[in-house]
């Protein structure tokens, strides 16, 4: 396979900005008919690589060749041009459009009275169609249906321009385990028809499962173009990292259960906990120091319940008692005075302030409890931001910075520091890992344990079912927006335990003292 | 980099990189506009600059200090159409709340009732007003272009309603020194309303960045939900900025008014909430909301007097006042797109990689 | 109090036409006896003290007559408004229209509409333009072209020798303002030299910034003379000369008449108020009598108006309901 021309050859990329080399002399080679992963940790210069193959950043130095021929991207209309498709980290539609509009935007078909909407929708249909969406509605509009399928529409929207390279910035961040393997179909068909595929992503197993050929960078510098087969894990980890595979313990794997002792007042606890058309009623009680880890499918109703715990939705039954009294959580400032806090899985939409300053950002939860009137004084501000930044190792380490220009998993730190300037006694993280390179999601994972070793319960929302397994104390299985299970992690659980628990829910589980 | 051809005269890097943070910034091209402006008035009127002590007034009179007492309104309605706009809001309303305090405080003033007490009845008012909005925009969610363009026309209405359609004069009336004077009074030789609204966009400005009310209400126009989501009440602060709205564009009626004490309820504030959104489009605040600079707007707000006093100075024929007013505004705002700051930094980039290729291929 | 609280009541009125719901009229088509004649008035509405004293007296007037007038004024100027009352009360099939109108040109379809419908009109104080007198049965109003006349010979009688000044006018392109312009400049001496001419918009307030600055910009060439064309802009431009310290050594004379100028004028503020006499509801009620009994009326019917100086004001200023 590997015998033909590479139809991209990007030599020796130099990319600066003011003060930075973003790139420094890095190769890369697409062949056609193959899945080419690139590799590297947040920061590695993949997204500066990407933005430099379609167009969005002009390169300072080397060069760019597509079908031999040599390149010079001006803008992102060029590189479409020259047949790269791409579908961003973020998905990036107009969900006020609908399906099929979206898929055709800028491809409309014209007819004599301007766009013919109806063989406009009708080709969409095709182009879904050959990706197995031919179900989806091409007039519903796209905010009717989940992220996941919005992604596979952008899928479909960056083929409908015939592309001979289709770059896939993080697809699967936020698919489940279905949905994955549909898009790997989806990706081996496209492969097969000859179009090479660049492809990035932190999970290794999916880089396994995937990908013919890697590319590895590390802090903007070419490392090495290896085959994916012939690379083991741990290698293709060191050479990302620069360290050896040994150095990255194992986190969580030697963490002693936590007990609940009889009798213990829980920190906090619902009873028959829901709301209509969002999640049944639930009952879980969280103790101080606890890590409670919510597991369940895409859409089972870990998301909801989180929101309901920190009062962004509403509950319309229940009780919720903090300490042992009757709490109203109805508002986000309501559970952050009653110290909750809650890490959205939605970080762009409802995490970031993405004009406000890394500080500000830190700042904004702990000065909305204070009342807009009593600013944080500037000393303790600057503490608390140096403290959190420093702790959680936030890059670049400027507090200044927008909170915007900053990677994906820094982000996350930034938001973590937010909610935990806020001293919360309960913590609840939906998703704190997601969509974060390895180093940032091993730093996460460990704070989380640390966290909870100091006394703070955490409400862990994942669905890597491996990763809550690993921290979590007690975990709550939900499916179909039920609680069907609760288990206690005395460490003979594994990931295995938990889909056999969601696969066989008609029958209800539970091997701790706490029913559903 | 060895290449002769490319190396320029070195400036001191840290001169340089001053000029480059001045060029990029967008005051520095509001303080450019401003003394163009000037300069070509002074063209013109070679006394424009000239001041002289009027003892009649008690103040410094000259073509400036008239333009300085113009601006007082212009700054009142800019500062709060800026939170607003922070926001992602909008406040068309903010002329129309001028007439109902001029129209309320000249009506009350001309059938006796005590000076102070109109003035504070005038003030409330414009409170209630920015209330309403403020309560539409907030509560029931209604958009806030829509919602006050209604009060727009609905206070021009009720302004009438108050005069019973009358121009409302106050001129005569005793008693109304004190309003008089805010207007047309002197401090220090400098207009008293010109110092009130310094010191009331002062305030405003120690109010939002001494508290942690600007940053909430930049957050909330940034992202609103993730706003809620830790823990901001945006509804109170989208409450807020509307109130504010409302108060000042009441004082800067106050000072349209009481400058001749006479209310003109069709005339009075008639446009001004243009001019305010393009003084805080000048200042560099965006109407999508977000960071806002009260100094810009404040700046933006003496660039729009200066542009009348221009057009009064330079005897522009009145058909053609609109046009040369909307040319002015467009040449500020294409000097301070970034891609046009950007433009020097760009030919030079160009030019050494022409430089380069050439020569490579010597 | 309890008066303007009516008025307040009619301009609510006003304003709930702005917002679309056309309220009025509707309930006029229906008199199949000939008890009332209805005739619909399209209006300016609230504009200033000459507008309010005029609509107040031609409502009164045709009342007094034994006319059911509608009365449907605009907002802000909007001829747009004026039209479609215009149109409405021609569907209504009202016996007769008079016209107030905003603007002078814009007017031909509509008032083709009405002669086709047989319904005459009356023009009120503004004519149209271009001035097809086959379209309207009459027009009644005081002269602007007189008024700018009257203010020429004025400063021409007060400085034989020839004086500096300027003219304060109104929006551009308004026929007002072009009629007091070419009446002024017809009459005003060549040794009377206008420095400069400049809008402001018939506002106190804006006439008063734009003197100021007129002031500044002409120290040097003894202003002597400032002709406001209209009451407005002249208390504006007073307050400016005062501010300046040439009270009484600059004349200022304006167009209108009503009552806070003819006060301004026996204070010394102003120096000659020529009067834009509003008071013709009575005239024009008979007019479209007449009209109505198919007698012949003129076609233009000039309103009396009179030139003010302080001692004249003096005389009327305790009557003047305006």
């Amino acid at each position: 396979m590997s015998e033909n021309q590479p139809i991209v050859e990007m030599q020796g990329i130099t990319i600066e900005f003011p003060g930075v080399k973003a790139l420094d002399g890095v190769n890369l080679r697409l062949f056609p008919g193959e899945i080419h992963a690139l590799m590297g940790e947040n920061g590695a210069g993949k997204s500066t690589m990407i933005k430099a193959l379609t167009g969005v950043y002009k390169i300072n130095g080397g060069s760019i060749s597509v079908d031999s021929k040599p390149q010079t991207f001006t803008g992102t209309a060029d590189a479409q041009n020259a047949g790269i498709a791409t579908v961003y980290q973020e998905v990036n539609l107009c969900t006020n459009l609908s399906i099929g509009e979206n898929v055709m935007l800028g491809h409309e078909l014209h007819g004599p009275l301007g766009i013919n909407w109806k063989k406009t929708h009708a080709q969409a249909k095709r182009h879904l169609a050959t990706l197995g969406l031919q179900h989806l509605d091409s007039h519903a509009s796209l905010s009717s249906i989940s992220i996941a399928m919005q992604q596979l529409v952008a899928i479909a929207r960056a083929m409908v321009i015939d592309a001979k390279v289709l770059i896939l910035d993080e697809p699967t961040s936020s698919l489940d385990a279905n949905e994955v393997e549909h898009l790997f179909s989806i990706m081996r068909q496209v492969r097969d028809s000859g179009v090479a595929i660049l492809f990035v992503s932190h999970f290794l197993d999916q880089i396994y499962e995937v990908t013919d050929r890697l590319t590895v960078l590390r802090n903007g510098t070419y490392i090495a173009e290896v085959m994916t087969k012939e690379t083991p894990r741990d290698e293709l980890i060191s050479m990302m990292i620069g360290k050896s595979a040994g150095e990255l313990s194992q986190i969580g794997a030697k963490k002693s259960s936590r007990t609940v002792e009889s009798g213990e007042q829980p920190v906090a606890s619902v009873e028959g906990l829901g709301k209509k058309g969002s999640i049944k009623p639930i009952s879980v009680d969280i103790f101080k120091g606890q890590v409670l880890g919510l597991a369940g499918l895409l859409g089972s109703g870990r998301t909801e319940f989180g929101r309901l715990l920190f009062g962004a939705d509403k509950a319309d039954e229940g009780v919720y008692k903090l300490h042992g009294s009757d709490a109203n959580i109805d508002t986000p400032a309501s559970a952050l005075r009653g110290k909750v806090a809650y890490s959205t899985e939605n970080r762009r939409d409802e995490g970031i302030v993405g004009d406000l300053t890394v500080r500000e950002n830190i700042l904004l939860a702990l000065q909305a409890i204070r009342g807009m009137f009593r600013p944080v004084p500037k000393k303790e501000a600057d503490a608390i931001v140096d403290k959190y930044m420093k702790e959680l190792n936030v890059r670049p380490a400027d507090p200044n910075k927008l909170i915007r220009n900053l990677s994906g998993g820094n982000q996350q730190k930034v938001l973590l520091a937010r909610w935990l300037a806020t001293k919360p006694e309960l913590l609840i993280l939906d998703e704190p890992t997601r969509g974060i390179d390895i180093g940032a999601k091993a730093e996460i994972q460990q704070t989380v344990l640390e966290l909870a070793e100091q006394g703070m319960s955490v409400v862990f929302i994942s669905s890597e079912l491996e990763e809550v397994v690993r921290l979590s104390d007690d975990i709550v299985v939900l499916k179909d927006r039920r609680k069907i299970a609760e288990i206690l992690n005395d460490g003979t659980i594994s990931p295995e335990t938990i889909v056999q628990t969601i696969a066989n829910s008609d029958v209800e589980t539970t091997n701790s003292g706490k029913a559903a | 980099m060895t290449n002769p051809t490319v190396k320029r005269v070195a400036e001191p890097s840290a001169v340089r990189s001053f000029i480059q943070r001045i060029m990029r910034n967008q005051l520095t091209w509001s303080v450019v506009a401003l003394i163009a402006l000037i300069v070509l008035c002074t063209i013109f009127d070679r006394q424009f600059l000239s001041l002289s002590y009027n003892p009649r007034t008690g103040g410094l009179s000259g073509p400036m200090i008239t333009m300085l007492q113009e601006s007082a309104r212009y700054l009142m309605i800019a500062t709060g159409m800026t939170l607003v706009v922070s926001t992602s809001g909008i406040d068309l309303s903010v002329g129309s709340v001028m007439v109902v305090a001029g129209a309320i405080s000249m009506q009350l003033l001309s059938t006796g009732t005590n000076v102070w007490l109109s003035i504070l009845v005038a003030l409330g008012l414009g409170l209630v007003l920015g209330a309403i909005n403020g309560a539409l925009v907030s509560l029931l969610g209604l958009q806030p272009f829509i919602t006050t363009l209604i009060m727009m026309l609905a206070g021009r209405g009720l302004a009438k309603v108050i005069t019973s359609g009358q121009n409302t004069d106050a001129s005569t009336v005793a008693g109304g020194e004190p309003l008089k004077w805010i207007a047309n009074g002197f401090v220090l030789g400098l207009p008293a309303n010109f110092i009130i609204a310094v010191i009331i966009v002062a305030l405003v400005g120690l109010l939002a960045r001494k508290t942690a009310m600007g940053m909430m209400i930049e957050s909330v126009g940034i992202n609103k939900e993730a706003s809620r989501m830790a823990g901001i009440n945006p509804k109170k602060i989208l409450f807020l900025v509307y109130v504010v709205s409302g108060l000042l564009a009441a004082v800067a009626g106050l000072f349209a008014t009481a400058s001749v004490m006479r209310v003109d309820v069709s005339k009075t504030g008639q446009d001004l909430e243009m001019y305010a959104i393009l003084a805080v489009v000048i200042g560099g605040t965006s109407l999508l909301g977000g960071k806002f600079s009260l100094l810009g707007s404040a700046l933006g707000a003496i660039i729009i007097a200066m542009i009348r006093k221009t057009i009064i100075t330079l005897g522009i024929d009145s058909a053609a006042t609109p046009a040369f007013f909307a040319v002015v505004v467009i040449i500020i705002c294409v000097m301070q797109a970034p891609k046009i700051r950007n433009l020097s930094a760009e030919f030079k980039r160009k030019n050494a990689i022409k430089a380069s290729q050439k020569a490579a291929i010597a | 109090m309890k008066i303007s609280w009516k008025k307040g009541i009619a301009l609510v009125a006003a304003s709930a036409t702005l917002f679309g719901m056309a309220a009025c009229g509707s309930s006029s088509s229906s008199d199949g006896d000939d008890a009332k004649k209805t005739v619909g008035f399209v209006a300016v509405g609230p504009e200033g003290g000459f507008r309010t004293a005029n609509e107040n007296d031609v409502q009164d007037a045709f009342k007094t007559a034994g006319f059911d007038l509608i009365y449907s004024p605009t907002q802000n100027s909007d001829q747009q408004k004026q039209i479609q009352a215009f149109n409405k009360f021609v569907n209504d099939e009202v016996d007769a229209i008079v016209l107030s109108a905003t603007e002078a040109t814009g007017w031909e379809d509509s008032l083709k509409k009405a002669k086709e419908a047989e319904i005459p009109v009356v023009l009120l104080d503004r004519g149209i333009e271009p001035n097809d007198t086959d379209l309207y049965a009459a027009h009644i109003g005081p002269s602007n072209t007189w008024a700018g006349e009257q203010a020429a010979e004025f400063v021409n009688e007060q400085f034989p020798d020839g004086a500096n000044g300027f003219v304060l006018e109104g929006p551009a392109g308004l026929s007002v303002v072009n009629d007091r312009r070419s009446g002024w400049e017809s009459k005003l001496d060549s040794k009377q030299k206008v420095l400069e001419s400049q809008s402001a918009n018939w506002s106190t307030d804006e006439a008063k910034t734009v003197t100021a600055g007129l002031l500044d910009k002409h120290k040097s060439q003894n202003v002597q003379f400032i002709f406001a064309q209209n009451d407005e802009m002249g208390l504006g431009a007073a307050q400016a000369v005062d501010a300046a310290g040439l009270k009484g050594k600059v004349k200022i004379i304006t167009i209108d008449g009503t009552k806070p100028a003819l006060q301004a004028l026996i204070d010394g503020d102003l120096s000659l108020v020529i009067e834009y006499n509003p008071i013709f509801g009575e005239v024009a009620a008979q007019t479209v009598s007449d009209i109505l009994d198919g007698k012949t009326v003129d076609k233009d019917i000039v309103v009396e108006s009179k030139v003010f100086t302080a001692e004249e004001a003096a005389k009327v200023i305790d009557s003047r309901p305006y």
